[in-house]
């Protein structure tokens, strides 16, 4: 039983884009499909493995999910779930757009799914004005093309401004 | 290096814009509500070409936006399924408040139809509508909430008390509807299976970046 736990207690060592370095439990590391399969073929011989998309702020961020995963596998899920939300809590959209690109980078499907949830559930409840302010969207449509789209689809649009 | 969140219009990207294709349609799946997903289309330009590749779309009714039907007699029991079996399924256009954009998505693999209670506080649904494609139809699943069918086999029985609150009028009420709600989701499988995917999308000449 625990023999395994001993057995995965390697390090390695990634490096975020900033340059900074963060050392992760080969365990931990495994939440990553990227990870676990660079470690299965062999690649991580290198000492470093370099993440040059991810800034360390966004890093720090994701390994500390996955060391939440990693660890409370066995244990209740409802923590998990109270975690995760938690863990988006507040989340600024900057912030939470880079964890999905690190999520989807990584290939870390919990923390990808979450965050595109908590996307989703934005996009929802707003009129498409808001979801333009919210997430920067240039309106690329003309007044006249706009209006088409919206008279084609006008009846989503009762009851909404 | 520290920005206060004063900056506005010329330094704040377009969070979408850093997202991969699949990516952003990844939202729009969770998303997945037929109305939402319209009113999305007005956004921008790439929300339009990219809404019409997901995979999950749910469409979720309420009593109210369906014709009203005549509450029946309330001495007078259905018998659901006999019938059901005397419904002629009708054109879809005439019956159905399911928006033809459904039709229009190619890529979708699951439809999840919720015909909503207007009698049930907490707006549970009555049926769901589950459909899983491949290249064709390939499984319809229908679900429904526990107390229709008690209240079915009750009526079947033909049980005059008023029970748990629920009187014979409203018990024959819900089952009109669900039977009504039950024969529309035949007539959306039909329309599915006879839409979907053969015929020619009117607007897949705009997506051409999609195969």
């Amino acid at each position: 039983m625990a023999s395994s736990i001993e057995n995965n207690n390697e390090k390695l060592t990634l490096k975020s884009s900033d340059g900074e370095e963060f050392l992760v439990e080969k365990h931990v590391a495994l939440q990553s499909t990227l990870l676990q399969n660079m470690l299965d073929s062999d690649c991580s011989s290198a000492d470093v493995i370099p993440l040059p998309k991810i800034d360390a702020r966004t890093l720090a961020l994701v390994l500390g999910y996955c060391k939440k995963h990693a660890d409370a596998s066995s244990s209740k899920q409802g923590e998990l779930n109270s975690f995760d939300s938690e863990f988006l809590k507040d989340m600024d959209m900057g912030a939470l757009f880079n964890l999905v690109l690190a999520a989807n980078f990584m290939e870390i499907k919990g923390l990808l799914d979450i965050a595109a949830q908590k996307i989703a559930d934005t996009i929802k409840d707003k009129p498409h004005q808001e979801v333009r302010e919210i997430f920067h969207v240039e309106n690329d449509y003309t007044p006249e093309e706009e209006a088409a789209v919206r008279e084609e689809n006008r009846w989503a649009f009762e009851g909404f401004p | 290096m520290e920005h206060r969140a004063k900056n506005k219009n010329d330094e704040v990207e377009n969070q979408f814009d850093r997202l991969p294709d699949d990516v952003v349609v990844n939202f729009f799946d969770k998303v997945s509500d037929i109305k939402w997903l319209c009113r999305c289309l007005v956004v921008s330009k790439r929300f339009s070409s990219l809404i019409p590749l997901v995979q999950a779309v749910s469409v979720k009714t309420s009593a109210e936006e369906w014709a009203p039907f005549p509450v029946p007699n309330p001495d007078l029991v259905i018998k659901p399924l006999p019938y059901l079996l005397t419904l002629a399924l009708l054109p879809p256009s005439l019956f159905l408040n399911v928006p033809p954009l459904v039709f229009h998505f190619k890529h979708m693999q699951s439809l999840n139809l919720d015909l909503v209670s207007d009698f049930n506080a907490d707006n549970d649904s009555v049926f769901k509508l589950g459909a899983k494609f491949t290249s064709n139809l390939d499984s319809l699943t229908f679900l429904y909430a526990a107390f229709l069918s008690e209240k079915t086999m009750e009526s079947e029985q033909e049980e005059n008390e008023t029970e748990n609150e629920i009187t014979q009028y409203e018990q024959i009420y819900r089952v009109n509807l669900a039977t009504q709600w039950l024969k529309e989701a035949f007539v959306v499988a039909g329309n599915l299976v006879s839409c979907y995917p053969q015929e020619p999308d009117a607007r897949e000449h705009h997506h051409h970046r999609f195969k």
